[in-house]
């Protein structure tokens, strides 16, 4: 089969738009550099955002194209980060590639059990049934605390070794934000053009048909759980590999991150940039992980001042930032159009 | 042999009966209309049909198959398609992503996870054939949710026609459309189906110019039973069934 | 030659589709060999920075354990506000920046990095949670950063996975106030046969358990416990538990709650006469004295105050002038985790000046963590001090309740001061063959 690599990489990269591509090659050069012109911890901020990116967009998949919402994300994150640690602790495995395939296994095996019992149920049963399966997990490492580390968690003492190449003499902070931040980037770049191609695959479309009207697919043709488990499983791969590059970066794994109010934090990121839109959870993550610090070192009461933000944006921009946005540029579009026949 | 058949289907609503001991056989090349005043159980007949609703008792064969306890998707696989009264419509696609997803569930390409769908000429072709036959070509980037009344029922027959069926079902497509435009509706519809080789249909329909008019056989329900069942100039001269009919018409 | 090996290497990344990468990557090889500060002879010492001292805090400022973190950053507060008054340290000017500790172990890594890096804090202090303590423990010598912790060290966590620390200071021993418990029960209750426990189920609350058994049963062999209870974290009603142990009837009720759900728990025990009828060793409970009032705590339960009693009859100075200006302030008695705070502050100005006498100039972090090794200064309770080994030294204070009328909550009566060694055992041993040692 011959495939025109100009009309694949088409799909990715919208030439005809020339603003939309120019903002991304301004943005991506932008990551390239920042970690040599942006304070240390400017950049680790960033880097925190890239570990988030994979979690909200493959969160998204089901919220956003799915229609489902899950709210006990933190699960698989959690697979993923304490799948690190293990390898990391017990096997002294040093290889990060092996590390993400192997939590991308486990997250996909997990999310295969938890979603083939979560999408018999949709809206808020199917909310519940998630949380409850994250909850479960919680008390687990909680209880069994020989095996996870209890409410202490476990740490990590050595350090990946990316690609092969360690790195162990580095200090720590120039570790994360110049080499593994590159190693981040890269990966969450290739993420995110496979989750692109799959929002805009066939499988795509009919993942978009299940969401906006179950009945009429499964009248079409289109077996709605089969699609809905899918989706599920994809998810929960994204999610676990997000954990096992996030875990890195915090260096320590506790229970918490299965806790109901982790995963809230993912719904509110998502919820914030916009679910409807592609771009909206990675913006909506960009923006909470950036308000987050500055507003916390501010006020203990940062998350009331981040909830009360989500419930104007809710109430008044339903479509979240990237909804916003849109509605704004329209509107501005509009205007100018006006003018010019005015 | 018969396309279709239904053998002494009953659905009960608590005490109303519904559909009650239906028996029917459906061959190949039937144009049928099914007709009958209000709650005579044309529609809880078309969906226990196409397995929305599940029935009490009885048996449904189609292509030879007993496809009396399979969920819709597997009846849509085997060639049965169906409309709906009420529109249904994909809200947020846009009229051309939402044929095409019944393109690619015809094509079974849905599990392509990685290739794009806009670089896949076969469904796009297709996609494009229906709409352009349904006229709904240029307004392909309207979200579907966007569209006229008239449009949505359109869309949603187009849907069910992209799934290139051996048998569909459609309930009212003609229901909330002006008496002038009614006509063009059916015939639009006739004329796609001819095009694309659709042959056999069942219209559920209260217009009786048009039923007598578009179809070569009609079922007449009433109170849950087959009251006629017949050609169309035989139904005509049943006087039980003008009774009936035109009684609940005055 | 090795820049061209890694830059071919690196090119397999860029191969994966990101050519771009290159350009960063290329670079980061720059940075490659270790960053270690030669120390180069200089002919005149450095003068003494002029900017203000910047010292970071971590620690609970909402949530369950925010009394306590609250408490013992009040206490920082009010022994800044002296220093500066007192000039500062070395004539620098101390400044505090707090950050909160209540949203887990992820961002307050990231609190930590973000005072140190971004803020260029000299030193953090503080931290109360066990997981905290964990993560940051690794975390001070990764960033080579130091931090001084005022609670919640983990005992076999710091040990095992930091058996050279350098940077870290953690706290004293989880479970020495439970060691301190079992010592005087033994001593004050001969007569005990059967104990039950009621804990948080989690790290602190089953160390704790697991500790004053065991000293226990080495002191009175015939001692067995009868009931173990774990109610979890953050529980706030203890009704079934409560009717659990009475029916049990134990000789003594171990308990090591530390925080309000110790003073909710004695009040509803209360309800029920438990420790009228049952002897009561609450190991952890005076961290919320003043909230012990006399109407449910009856007197004669065995009350562990950690390394701070608010007075003393042998008298302290420091201590007195401390709790004058905190009741001045806040209207309420200080708690154990003022004394731990005030301690690292006053242990870490001292190792600077002694730092600063050996070398002439402003010291760096690690010498300023080589002088606190072994370091001894008063704080708040008496005489407190660091190991060689970075952990804290200081004795605990243990008694009876006693009703005096002076005062609306219990006090102890009669008060014992258990001296670090007979509550730690030491560097080179663990724990249970430590305890393995003691002859009763």
């Amino acid at each position: 089969m011959k495939i025109d690599i100009i009309k694949e990489v088409s799909t990715i990269i919208p030439f005809k738009n020339t603003r939309f591509t120019s903002i991304l090659i301004i943005l991506f050069i932008i990551a390239l550099i920042a970690p040599y012109v942006a304070p240390p911890f400017l950049t680790y901020i960033l880097l925190t955002f890239f570990c988030y990116v994979p979690i909200v967009i493959g969160f998204n998949l089901l919220l956003g194209y799915t229609g489902l919402l899950s709210f006990g994300h933190g699960l698989f994150v959690a697979i993923g980060m304490y799948t690190s640690v293990y390898l990391m602790r017990n096997y002294g495995v040093t290889s990060i590639e092996i590390m993400l395939i192997l939590a991308a296994t486990l997250s996909a095996l997990a999310g295969f059990g938890v979603g083939l019992l979560c999408i018999r149920y949709v809206r808020i049963f199917f909310a519940m049934l998630t949380l409850a399966f994250s909850m479960v997990f919680y008390s687990f490492l909680l209880k069994f605390y020989w095996l996870t580390g209890g409410d202490e968690g476990l740490g990590i003492y050595t350090r990946p070794a990316l690609l092969g190449m360690k790195f162990d003499t580095l200090y720590i902070m120039d570790f994360l934000t110049k080499v593994y931040y590159y190693y981040v980037l890269a990966i969450m770049v290739i993420l995110l053009i496979f989750m692109y191609r799959i929002t805009t695959s066939h499988f795509g479309i009919c993942l978009r048909a299940v969401k906006e009207n179950p009945r009429k697919a499964d009248e079409s043709g289109l077996n709605v759980k089969k699609y809905r488990l899918y989706a599920f499983v994809i998810s929960a791969i994204y999610t676990g590999i997000g954990g096992a590059l996030l875990v890195q970066v915090t260096r320590h794994v506790v229970p918490a991150i299965t806790y109901w109010t982790y995963s809230g934090e993912i719904v509110f990121m998502t919820l914030l940039g916009g679910f409807n839109y592609f771009t909206g959870p990675i913006i909506g993550a960009f923006v909470y992980i950036v308000l987050r610090d500055l507003i916390m070192s501010l006020t203990i009461y940062w998350r009331v001042i981040l909830g009360v933000a989500l419930l104007l944006i809710v109430i008044f921009v339903p479509g979240g930032l990237m909804g916003g946005a849109k509605s704004l540029s329209k509107l501005i579009i509009k205007k100018r159009e006006s003018y010019e026949f005015s | 042999m018969s396309l279709a058949e239904l053998q002494n289907v009953k659905k009960y609503f608590g005490d109303v009966h519904a559909v009650d001991d239906v028996s029917l056989k459906i061959n190949e090349n039937e144009q049928i209309s099914l007709i009958g005043p209000n709650g005579a159980g044309k529609t809880t007949l078309i969906n226990i049909f196409a397995g929305t609703i599940k029935l009490n008792s009885g048996k449904i064969i189609f292509m030879g198959k007993d496809i009396t306890h399979l969920p819709p998707y597997k009846r849509c696989e085997l060639g049965l398609a169906r409309s709906f009264q009420l529109p249904a419509i994909y809200p947020n696609l846009t009229v051309y992503d939402s044929v095409r997803a019944s393109i690619i569930s015809k094509l079974k390409k849905g599990k392509r996870f990685y290739s794009s769908v806009d670089l896949d000429d076969e469904v796009n072709k297709m996609t494009k054939e229906v709409l352009e036959l349904f006229e709904l070509y240029n307004k392909r980037d309207m979200l579907a949710i966007k569209l006229p009344h008239g449009d949505k029922k359109l869309l949603d027959v187009a849907c069910a026609f992209a799934l290139w069926p051996k048998l569909i079902l459609l309930d009212e497509p003609t229901s909330g459309v002006s008496t002038i435009e009614k006509r063009k509706v059916m015939e639009k519809i006739l004329s796609v189906s001819k095009e694309m080789g659709i042959k056999s249909f069942i219209i559920v329909e209260h217009d009786m110019d048009i039923v007598f008019s578009y179809s070569n056989r009609i079922i007449v329900m009433y109170e849950g039973k087959v009251l006629a069942d017949g050609k169309p100039e035989k139904i005509k001269e049943n006087a039980e069934v003008v009774r009936i009919l035109l009684g609940k018409v005055k | 030659m090795g820049e061209k090996v890694a830059r071919r290497d690196w090119i397999k990344v860029a191969g994966a589709g990101i050519v771009g990468l290159a350009i960063g990557a290329g670079a980061t090889y720059g940075l490659m060999p270790p960053r270690v500060e030669r120390i180069e002879v200089k002919p005149t010492p450095k003068p003494i920075p002029k900017e203000p001292l910047r010292l970071g805090v971590v620690t609970f400022l909402s949530g369950i354990p925010a009394p306590s973190g609250i408490a013992g950053l009040r206490a920082a507060e009010i022994w800044v506000d002296w220093t500066n008054a007192a000039g500062g340290i070395l004539g620098r000017k101390v400044e505090l920046l707090v950050e909160d500790e209540s949203e887990g172990v992820e961002k307050s890594v990231e609190r930590f990095k973000k005072l140190t890096v971004e803020k260029g804090c000299e030193a953090i202090f503080g931290t109360e949670s066990t997981s905290t303590g964990l993560a940051f423990g690794k975390l001070a010598e990764e960033m080579q950063q130091l931090w001084l912790s005022w609670d919640g060290t983990t005992q076999q966590g710091l040990e095992e996975t930091i058996p050279n620390k350098k940077f870290s200071f953690p706290s004293i021993y989880n479970e020495a106030e439970a060691v301190a418990g079992a010592v005087l029960v033994a001593k004050y209750f001969p007569n005990v046969k059967t104990v039950a426990g009621i804990n948080d189920d989690y790290s602190y609350g089953r160390n704790c358990w697991e500790a004053f058994m065991s000293v226990l049963k080495t002191l009175r062999p015939e001692v067995v416990p009868v009931k173990e209870l774990w109610p979890k974290l953050g529980e706030s009603d203890f009704t079934s538990h409560i009717a659990a142990l009475d029916a049990a009837k134990p000789d003594l009720i171990m308990s090591s709650f530390w925080a309000g759900h110790a003073t909710i728990f004695l009040k509803q025990a209360a309800a029920v006469g438990l420790f009228k009828k049952y002897k009561g060793a609450m190991v952890t409970a005076g961290g919320v004295l003043p909230t012990l009032k006399k109407e449910f705590v009856p007197e004669g339960v065995l009350i562990g105050c950690n390394s701070w009693y608010f007075e003393h009859p042998l008298g302290w100075p420091l201590r007195d002038k401390f709790v004058k200006e905190y009741l001045r302030r806040y209207g309420e008695y200080p708690v154990y985790e003022c004394d731990h705070a005030f301690f690292t502050f006053q242990a870490y100005k001292a190792a600077v000046e002694k730092a600063y006498a050996l070398k002439g100039e402003w010291p760096t972090k690690e010498e300023i963590a080589n002088q606190l090794r072994g370091i001894k200064v008063p704080s708040l309770s008496g005489y407190r001090g660091y190991r060689e080994d970075n952990y804290q030294i200081c004795n605990f204070f243990l008694g009876l309740s006693k009703h005096d009328p002076r005062y609306d909550f219990v006090t102890l009566d009669p008060l014992d001061m258990v001296p670090f060694e007979l509550m730690c055992h030491p560097p080179e041993m663990k724990f249970h063959d430590w305890v393995k040692t003691w002859k009763s």
